[in-house]
């Protein structure tokens, strides 16, 4: 029985940390190549670090803007200025499995902010773009307070963001 | 209806009534505390009402460690490492806050340092930080509004960085809150209304907002029933010590509601047009309450509509939208009677906001984390929009 929970939980972490990676090397893509994500995060400071992690132990990532955009700093917590926390792998997942949008699991309690909450506030609107793009109009629907509407420039960056994942997924692996 | 998971706790021993004060100095002992730093302001003493403190410890086997009444409007940083060192030259081993919400979340400001023995108020920004028994506190309210006996929230600026510094946690929770009608007997009429105001708003807010849950519903609508019968009597006669009362405890109750399920545009707003203009709190609410209520018709007319019986007297019949702008309106109507009995205002232009300040308004409240709580999306557009309508 204890062996089928390790087993399910290290299921869990994988596909949690399969989720943190590709939200991180999308939004470092996104914020050179999305209007939308350009101008969300057009005024924050340079040098702004903040992360995503699940309690007690990860998995976590951490993006720092530089240069005018975002750079995927790998996993783990690299000191943010913001962190986002699920309070446990179960909550995570239904975020990113796109049962339930950021915004419930705030509202649900499922996630702390450690840091500036105007901060916190600006991050989620530019998640919630990088999101955008990586969930199927469906999820959007539902997770999204308002699911929004794409161009069809938008929907073409979106089928190019689809299709570059895997490769990303894989040369940021490593990083 | 309730969200999938919701919490809800508050931790806080309520004393309400004629004298209540009196019970303060056995509340300390029972809290092993005997020698008080009383946390207040120049208002609170020069109406007179910490002589009601000072006199509840007659006697008792308690004391007044020391008395700092130099709290202002927004409590700082700055101010709050002066009290803490204050405590610890007096050897005080509690904290009792006597006034509005400075002085309380001071008082809790106070009690993060203390307890975590640090100057750096930033390294506990944010929520559920607090991890350390926090000493015992004790508030006294001297306003009916803020709720802030019963909220789990500081808000505190950090006068070197600049911003405002927001704590959640739970170990923020006063121990005990004191509810004694003298202390709120003083209140002018425009703040009387203002603040009673800003508790509907929490009430509201609590109700419509997405962190509704069945027990801060009915904590809701009880606020909300006692601000009704009550607010404008206060205004009209701030000797009423029975309406002063029922107040002062619906002001509590929606602390108790909203700190469970939290604001929503309004308050985003409200913080914003504080932050940028300096306009209070209570008054922003009660500016901003029927605008927020109406910009969230499209999500959440059949909640606002069950607030009908409450506000109308009778439930309306219509659609949920029409029983939705009869709370609306009956909302409009109590702010239209408060501001002919104390000159509240009732339009942000009349509240001192000039109108090319409202895009920075705007732009500050689309970061107030009470925006995640509303029911429908607010884009700096849409609460510019707001803005424009309460203007």
């Amino acid at each position: 029985m204890t062996r089928l929970f390790l087993l399910r939980y290290s299921v869990k972490r994988k596909i949690a940390e399969i989720a943190l990676l590709a939200l991180g090397v999308t939004f470092e893509y996104l914020s050179r190549s999305c209007a939308a994500l350009k101008k969300e995060i057009d005024g924050w400071e340079e040098g702004r670090v903040f992360a995503l992690s699940v309690l007690p132990d990860g998995p976590a990532i951490s993006l720092k803007k530089e240069g005018g955009a975002i750079r995927y700093l790998g996993r783990g917590l690299k000191q943010p200025n913001l962190t986002f926390y699920f309070k446990n792998i179960d909550s995570a997942l239904m975020v990113f499995v796109g049962m339930m949008g950021a915004h419930t699991a705030s509202v649900q309690h499922r996630t702390i902010v450690h840091g500036d909450i105007g901060t916190a506030m600006e991050a989620l609107r530019a998640m919630n773009v990088v999101q955008t793009y990586l969930m199927p109009g469906f999820v959007l629907k539902s997770t999204f307070k308002r699911p929004p509407k794409l161009s069809i420039g938008e929907l073409l960056l979106k089928a190019w963001v689809m299709l570059r994942l895997v490769p990303g997924l894989i040369a940021a692996a490593s990083r | 209806m309730s969200n999938d998971l919701f919490e809800f706790f508050c931790p806080v021993k309520v004393i309400s009534g004629l004298q209540a004060l009196a019970n303060l100095p056995h509340e300390m002992d029972q809290l092993g505390a005997h020698r008080a730093l009383i946390v207040t302001d120049k208002g609170v003493v020069g109406a007179g009402l910490i002589k009601h403190v000072e006199a509840a410890f007659e006697g008792a086997g308690c004391e007044i460690g020391r008395i700092f009444d130099e709290t202002p409007p927004d409590s700082s940083n700055v101010v709050v490492n002066q009290v803490a060192a204050l405590y610890r030259e007096s050897k005080c081993d509690c904290i009792v806050a006597v006034g509005g919400g400075s002085c309380i979340d001071t008082a809790k400001g106070v009690n993060i340092v203390i307890t975590e023995e640090t100057d750096d108020l930033m390294k506990f920004r944010g929520a559920e930080r607090l991890k350390k028994q926090m000493r015992p506190m004790f508030v006294v309210p001297t306003t009916a509004g803020t709720g802030s006996e019963v909220t789990l929230v500081a808000v505190i600026s950090n006068v070197q960085a600049g911003v405002k510094m927001a704590f959640t946690s739970d170990r923020l929770y006063p121990n005990v809150a004191i509810l004694d009608p003298r202390m709120t007997l003083t209140m002018p009429p425009k703040i009387t209304a203002a603040t009673g105001m800003d508790a509907l708003t929490h009430a509201c807010e609590a109700y419509y907002c997405l962190q509704k849950n069945p027990i801060s519903d009915s904590l809701a609508i009880t606020a909300i029933k006692l601000t009704l019968a009550n607010l404008a009597t206060c205004v009209e006669n701030g000797s009423n010590e029975r309406a002063r009362l029922s107040m002062a405890e619906a002001s509590l109750i929606a602390g108790m509601a909203f700190s469970n399920s939290m604001v929503g545009i309004v308050h985003a707003i409200a913080h914003a047009t504080g932050g940028v203009c300096h306009v209070p709190h209570g008054i922003a609410n009660a500016i901003l309450l029927p605008f927020g209520m109406e910009y969230n018709l499209g999500k959440s007319a059949g909640v606002i509509a069950e607030l009908a019986p409450y506000f109308c007297g009778r439930d309306i019949p219509g659609s949920d939208e029409d029983r939705a702008r009869a709370v609306i309106q009956a909302v409009r109507d109590l702010g239209a009677k408060l501001n002919k009995l104390s000159g509240m205002p009732l339009r942000l232009r009349d509240a001192g906001v000039p109108e090319d300040k409202l895009a920075d308004i705007a732009k500050v409240a689309v970061n107030d984390g009470a925006t995640v709580y509303n029911p429908e999306e607010v884009t700096f557009d849409e609460a510019l929009g707001v803005l424009r309508r309460a203007y």
